[in-house]
């Protein structure tokens, strides 16, 4: 057998060795793996029906190219839905390779284009795409398009229609699979063989290779690359037209979402790791060989090629990316495939580049400097570094999880299916891209997804969020949306919440959402009550029937005509297709420069390396164990940051443990670390220091500041904290009474598994709506009022205003969102405020789209409300509520409170909070603020607190609202509330105002 | 010669792609407006005659959920409702497309089958106050195997048996909701009702009249610790908490306890439950010394006021000393209890004679508090300065005035 056959099969084989295994590990960890899984279910189960309803409100699959989704189907019949992908994955991989081989035959020798298909099976870019990002279609379409580009050159070379149908057909697969990979292929792939080809026939015409004979040769081919153009372009579009349809009937309008790479990566260095440096790998090592080989006259159009997609894979280092492509384009499209798509065009180099070394010119070069000895040395460890790369990039999330923890899904299946809960929406957080894999095997229906090219759902599109469930990761942005559906979930039948992030449950609680359950996975699921379930028929969007056939039958049909011309050989010839009668260049060279650039490279990595593990070390300077303290502690290290503490007075690492569990809040437990600032006062010695710590940490409520005051001692050229004094006041009491009780709702439901809808219906308290007022501040509108459970069962409370104009036009409606107890005691009062800004600049980007800036007041867009309506909803509860809490010690200073919050009763508080109304002098409320304090409150022990209220001579109530602006569980109120008494919560005076302050929290299960 | 042949039957058949999009507004061409059709819960069948349908014709039902496309069935000549739409009871719209032109628009009623099985349900309330004489309004349904409620067809009985048996009898007529006024709880706080419903359907309910606001209790203070440390507890306990018919408040009514000085001004704030009629709560002694009342109040209104409680001062002189001329130290301050006082109590630092009322806050950290007289930026400094914590004041000499 021809020996370079052998090292071409012997390719195959390394990457069935490398990947398949791996493949069956690493598939479940990636970012898109289930996405694709999810829509394989999709043609699973409705082959024929475009429309699925379980993410968002619904949405068109026919927003992304079918094949690998089918294929996946299809093979899920035998192997199921994680089997088909692995089985497709495996085909693409081995595509890939055949295709690397054929596709470096065009440019350089035999030999050569086989070590570049061993050096596939290693390249970095390929391997983060399968084993970390699992874009199974792109690198699908990549594998297709390599084994097409030799049919395309072997057309232009020798002409004839099967290779013509052949190339369609290719091309039509390719776009079945990867619209995008069609498309920029035509730039980045086609167009360099094309060029490719026309340059050889101009060479096989005997002339010299000339500007002037290469137009020749275009000029002579015109008429029919013209043809093949349209051709490509009809097939592009009659392959997928549904999908081409969808986007111009129904295009998206969602605000960019940021992605690392558009970053900098210069300034945001994690980006540039990921997106450059990663999928370049050990080809960096080479570049400078590269682009002096695609710079030969005959590869001119590849270098160009490769250039501009190399440049284009740089992001927002340069400005030049944002220039090529505009604005539009750069702020949509991620960048990192350019990158991918350079490391691609590079293979035939870097085989090439491989081949010299191992057994052309540059293996002599070596020989002679380095001796033999010298040089087996350095092919041993570049190929280690081969392999260690490929395996360091398999398994990059077991050194940093880009996934939350496997998630069992069957209980979340059995809950959803038991007792009508998928008659409602749900919505899961802290899941990953897991929520792909929970939606493929349940009908239920999420508010959620992970395509958002098809959601349509303005909550998101006029943000920047990816998915909600990991809103926290866009910051205020992210959260903000996910506030949104907490406020009202009636708006979309959310009932659910499958909880997996402790992050989430303070936002949660304070929304109203009851934790009612944990599930044997560990998962919580959260209940949002009185929400409306499903209604019968869901709306859908139906395209054409002809539509819904071309999409269901043309990719697997012209997919089953390439097998048959194949498998026939009648129609579909491989032999046929193997010339390679062209002159190549050679790619002897200088290699000194080479050699020095990869050293020069090598050697720069390893010191800069060096140099910032050096200034990261924790104990390096007083900046730097300040950061990695607080590292620590925000990942939960605790263990690491016992060892930043200085040694020698540090108390018992169980003691500093003990202290660290005991310091629970919203911050400490429930934070994520936003941004720190230090201020460092050295004594003069230099030996200790004084720092004075910013911290912001990020919560699913809001932004907390806190302020720490540490010392910090340099021993042995080593910094360290000493470690802060923890308050060890103890109550006087041993012992606490704490008389409580326990209320269940029982109802009247028998045990049957049919729905009983109107022999148990659940009670709806008694509610009074005490005031109610329309106010404005800073510009703002508002709706704040206070409400009473009139009734003698605990009440559980849902509360929303419609603002009128002056004309009586509806503007605008909202939810209570965290302002306001939920739940209520019997006779409990409860104030209450609903703020219309977050809705409103909803409301203005989705009407108004681009004519509204970011950052404008919304309401210098929409009419000025004068009036409103408010709704208030109550529906009986059983959550155990603790009412044990006591404001002690008052003292008011202008706008500032100081108080303690002081909880007598037997349980601890993880997130206490108060509630603070103001009234002016006729016991009109003026004002409504909900403030959350940032350490738990342990049983019979208080807490200083202190917080700031406005201004409340720049508040003005607009409208006072009536009795008849009142709906109580949608009729109006059955009696009035003693509104002409003087009644009152005890209050305490500030000047010309009366503040009623009213603790509650959140305890953890 | 093949290829271009190839092109050309390609632009051809892409060119003869039509879009299919229906503009209703641009294309209605006739509607007939009927009486509208009826049909009873649980159908599955619209009847249509053959005759009036077409291959073409496209049947879309409207409701308030949304629309869907009916199927047609020749062989039984109707036009098919799936489930669950045909037993759900509501006015529909049909609408019948004919080669893209609306042909017919029909209104559709599903009504509500007769009643079967456990037909009669109570809705609301569940909690009725008793001796209110207002009454309260009682809703039940009557609803076929569907669940439909049933409007207009049957008479629902209240029959309240207690001491004054007597009937309540009302009939709706075109309502989905029987309602009935004055269901009354007697002085016995108990009720008895059944309902029926045409003598086949009964239900039986049993209320608890349920209590109003509290408005009076009994209130003792246990024997406390009477010193103002902001630390000790004492107990206060309330019984007798009743509303205004003289009857125990129901357990798990919420009600509030402030603590208020000598001149009426509110020091703390508390939040409890009553339990069968009576109430504990734990508050903390206050920081500040002086004479001081519990009162207790519930749905805005005080119903009890405790004995006066009086509370010494908790430290009687405050520690301070010149370490050097610009730091001062406060403190240690201890209790009489010998604990330091809270870290995080305010220090109040004034230089005493000036014009402006500048106070400078501080704050005890382990009992202690350092003053460095030359951070302070002050508009008056002057020789003397007074020290404050709590409500003992004290004075130190300035050595930089």
């Amino acid at each position: 057998m021809n020996p370079n056959k052998q090292l071409y099969y012997f390719s195959i084989l390394l990457a069935l060795v490398i990947h398949g295994p791996m493949l069956f590990i690493s598939f479940e960890q990636t970012y898109d793996a289930y996405v694709h899984i999810f829509f394989a279910e999709h043609y699973a189960s409705h082959w024929f029906d475009q429309w699925n309803y379980k993410w968002y409100t619904g949405f068109t699959v026919t927003s992304y190219p079918p094949m690998i989704h089918q294929l996946i189907a299809v093979a899920s019949l035998l192997v199921g839905l994680k089997g088909g992908f692995i089985l497709c994955a495996l085909i693409s991989i081995l595509l890939f390779i055949r295709g690397v081989f054929y596709f470096s035959r065009l440019w350089v020798t035999e030999r050569s284009a086989a070590y570049a298909a061993c050096a596939a099976s290693l390249c970095s870019s390929y391997v983060e795409a399968i084993h970390i990002f699992g874009q199974l279609p792109s690198i699908t379409g990549i594998a297709i398009l390599l084994n097409t580009l030799p049919v395309i050159y072997q057309w232009i070379r020798y002409g004839g229609a099967r290779l013509f149908m052949l190339s369609l057909v290719l091309l039509s697969i390719i776009t079945c699979t990867h619209h995008v990979t069609t498309i920029f292929g035509m730039v980045f792939f086609i167009f360099p063989v094309i060029g490719l080809a026309l340059i050889d026939k101009t060479l096989e015409r005997g002339e010299a290779l000339h500007v002037k004979g290469f137009l020749i040769s275009l000029k002579i081919d015109f008429f029919r690359l013209l043809c093949f153009g349209i051709s490509t372009l009809l097939v592009t579009i009659f392959s997928i037209f549904p999908y081409w349809y969808w986007s111009k009937s129904d295009p998206i309008s969602q605000v960019p979402i940021p992605h690392g790479s558009r970053d900098s990566f210069i300034e945001v260095m994690s980006s540039g790791l990921i997106f450059f440096i990663i999928p370049w790998g050990l080809m960096l090592l080479f570049l400078p060989f590269l682009f002096k080989s695609v710079f030969k006259k005959r590869n001119i159009f590849l270098g160009i090629s490769l250039t501009l997609a190399f440049i284009l894979g740089t992001g927002g280092t340069t400005p030049i990316p944002r220039v090529l492509l505009g604005s539009t384009a750069f702020d949509i499209l991620t960048l990192d495939r350019f990158t991918y798509w350079a490391t691609i065009l590079s293979l035939p180099f870097w085989g090439e580049f491989l081949h010299q070394l191992i057994q052309g010119g540059l293996k002599d070069y070596l020989l002679l400097r380095i001796k033999p000895l010298g040089y087996k040395l350095l092919l041993v460890m570049l190929s280690v570094f081969m392999i260690s790369s490929t395996i360091f990039i398999m398994n990059i999330g077991f050194f940093r999880p880009f996934q939350p923890s496997k998630i069992e899904v069957k209980p979340i299946l059995n809950f959803l299916s038991s007792d009508n809960h998928d008659e409602w929406r749900y919505l899961t957080l802290g899941f990953g891209d897991q929520v792909a894999w929970l939606a493929a095997n349940t009908n239920a229906l999420s508010i959620d997804g992970n395509y958002h090219s098809a959601r349509r759902l303005p909550e998101m599109t006029t943000r920047v969020v990816e998915r909600l469930e990991n809103a926290k990761y866009q910051g205020l942005q992210g959260l903000g949306a996910l506030h949104q559906f907490l406020a009202q979930p009636e708006k979309y039948n959310l009932k659910y919440i499958f909880n997996n992030d402790k992050f989430y449950e303070p936002i949660l609680y304070f929304s109203g959402w009851n934790n009612v359950q944990r599930l044997e996975n560990n998962i919580e699921v959260w209940e949002k009550p009185d929400v409306s379930a499903l209604p019968d028929i869901l709306p859908r969007k139906d395209i054409p029937k002809y539509q819904q056939l071309m999409w269901s039958l043309i990719p697997m049909s012209v997919l089953l005509i390439f097998l048959i011309g194949l498998i026939t050989s009648h129609i579909f010839s491989i032999k046929y297709i193997h010339r390679y009668d062209f002159q190549m260049p050679t790619y002897t060279d200088s290699w000194f420069k080479h050699i020095f650039w990869a050293v020069l490279i090598t050697f720069s990595t390893m010191i800069w390396s060096s140099i910032q593990y050096m200034n990261q070390k924790a104990h390096q300077s007083a900046e730097n164990i300040i950061i990695a303290y607080f590292d620590a502690i925000d990942y939960k290290y605790f263990d690491k940051a016992y060892t930043y503490f200085d040694p020698l007075t540090r108390p018992e690492k169980e003691q500093v443990l003990l202290d660290i569990s005991l310091e629970d809040g919203i911050a400490n437990s429930f934070g994520k670390l936003n941004a720190i600032k230090t201020d460092i006062q050295y004594a003069e010695d230099k030996l200790t220091a004084t720092a004075t710590v910013e911290a912001e940490w990020m919560t699913s409520l809001k932004l907390y500041a806190t302020s720490h005051e540490l010392s910090l001692v340099q021993r042995n050229e080593r910094w360290y904290i000493i470690s802060p004094e923890q308050e060890k006041r103890i109550p006087p009491r041993t012992t606490a009474t704490t008389p409580s009780y326990q209320f269940s709702s029982l109802g009247k439901r028998e045990a049957i598994i049919n729905t009983t809808h109107h022999v148990d219906i659940l009670d709806r308290p008694d509610i009074a709506i005490k005031q109610s007022a329309l106010i404005s501040y800073q510009g703002k509108y508002h709706v704040i009022g206070e409400l009473m459970n009139t009734d003698v069962v605990p009440s559980y409370l849902t509360v929303f205003a419609t603002l009128y104009d002056a004309q009586g036009e509806e503007i605008l409606s909202y939810y209570v969102k965290d302002i306001m107890k939920h739940r209520l005691l019997p006779k409990e009062s409860t104030a209450f405020r609903i703020d219309f800004e977050e809705i409103a600049i909803q409301h203005c980007m989705k009407t108004f789209k681009s004519a509204y800036i970011d950052g404008d007041n919304p309401w210098s867009y929409l009419a000025k409300p004068v009036k409103a309506r408010l709704s208030v909803k109550s529906l009986v509860t059983d959550e155990e509520l603790y009412p044990f809490f006591g404001i002690q010690n008052l003292e008011i200073n202008d706008q500032d409170l100081y108080f303690d919050v002081y909880n007598y009763g037997s349980d601890g508080v993880n997130i206490p909070a108060s509630l603070t109304t103001i009234y002016n002098q006729e016991n009109k409320a003026k004002w409504v603020q909900a403030d959350y304090f940032d350490s738990e409150i342990r049983a019979l022990r208080h807490k200083p607190q202190h917080i700031t209220i406005p201004d409340l001579d720049s508040i003005t109530i607009i409208s006072v609202l009536m009795e008849s602006a009142y709906l109580i569980n949608g009729y109006p109120p059955s009696h009035k509330y003693r509104a002409d008494s003087q009644s009152q919560n005890p209050m305490i005076q500030n000047n010309d105002y009366q503040i009623d302050i009213k603790a509650h929290g959140y305890l953890i299960k | 010669m093949t290829e271009r042949l190839f092109y050309i039957l390609l632009i051809i058949s892409l060119l003869s792609c039509q879009n299919e999009q229906v503009d209703i507004n641009a294309l209605i061409h006739t509607q007939h407006i009927q009486a509208p059709l009826q049909l009873n819960a649980g159908s599955p069948l619209l009847p249509y005659p053959a005759t009036s349908h077409s291959h073409s014709q496209q049947y879309l039902l409207s409701g308030i959920n949304g629309t869907i496309e009916l199927d047609y069935d020749a062989k039984s000549e109707s036009i098919i409702l799936p489930k669950p739409i045909n037993e759900k009871a509501g006015v529909y719209t049909l609408t019948i497309i004919r080669d893209q032109r609306i042909t017919h628009i029909r209104t559709l009623e599903i009504k509500a089958k007769a009643a079967q099985g456990k037909a009669l349900s109570y809705i609301g309330p569940k909690s009725v106050p008793y001796n209110d004489q207002n009454g309260v309004m009682v809703t039940s349904a009557l609803t076929d195997q569907y669940n439909n409620m049933l409007k207009g067809q049957y008479g629902i009985n209240y029959h309240q048996l207690s001491d004054n048996t007597y009937q309540i009898n009302r009939q709706s007529i075109n309502h989905e909701y029987y309602t009935s006024k004055t269901l009354y709880v007697s002085n016995d706080k108990v009720a008895l009702v059944g309902i029926e419903a045409d003598d086949s359907y009964s239900d039986e309910l049993f209320f608890e009249g349920s209590s109003g606001c509290p408005v009076s209790a009994e209130i003792y203070v246990e024997e406390y610790y009477n010193v103002a440390d902001g630390t000790q507890t004492f107990q206060v306990h309330l019984s007798e908490i009743l509303d205004a018919d003289d009857a125990p408040v129901e357990t798990g009514t919420y009600m509030r306890a402030a603590l208020y000085d000598a001149e009426q001004k509110l020091s703390a704030n508390y939040q409890f439950i009553c339990i069968n009629g009576t109430a504990q709560i734990t508050m903390v002694n206050p920081n500040q010394q002086g004479d001081y009342q519990v009162k207790v109040s519930a749905c805005g209104d005080e119903l009890a006021a405790s004995a006066e409680l009086s509370f010494e001062a908790d430290f009687l002189e405050i520690p301070k000393q010149w370490i050097s001329s610009h730091l001062l130290k406060v403190g240690p301050i201890v209790s009489r209890l010998n604990q330091k006082l809270q870290d995080g109590t305010p220090v109040l630092l004034q230089f005493i004679g000036c014009q402006a009322d500048e106070t400078i806050y501080y704050k005890l950290d382990d009992g202690i508090c350092l003053i460095n007289t030359d951070e302070i930026i002050a508009n008056c400094k002057t020789t003397k300065l007074s020290v404050q914590i709590r409500s003992i004041k004290d004075t130190i000499s300035n050595p930089n005035e």
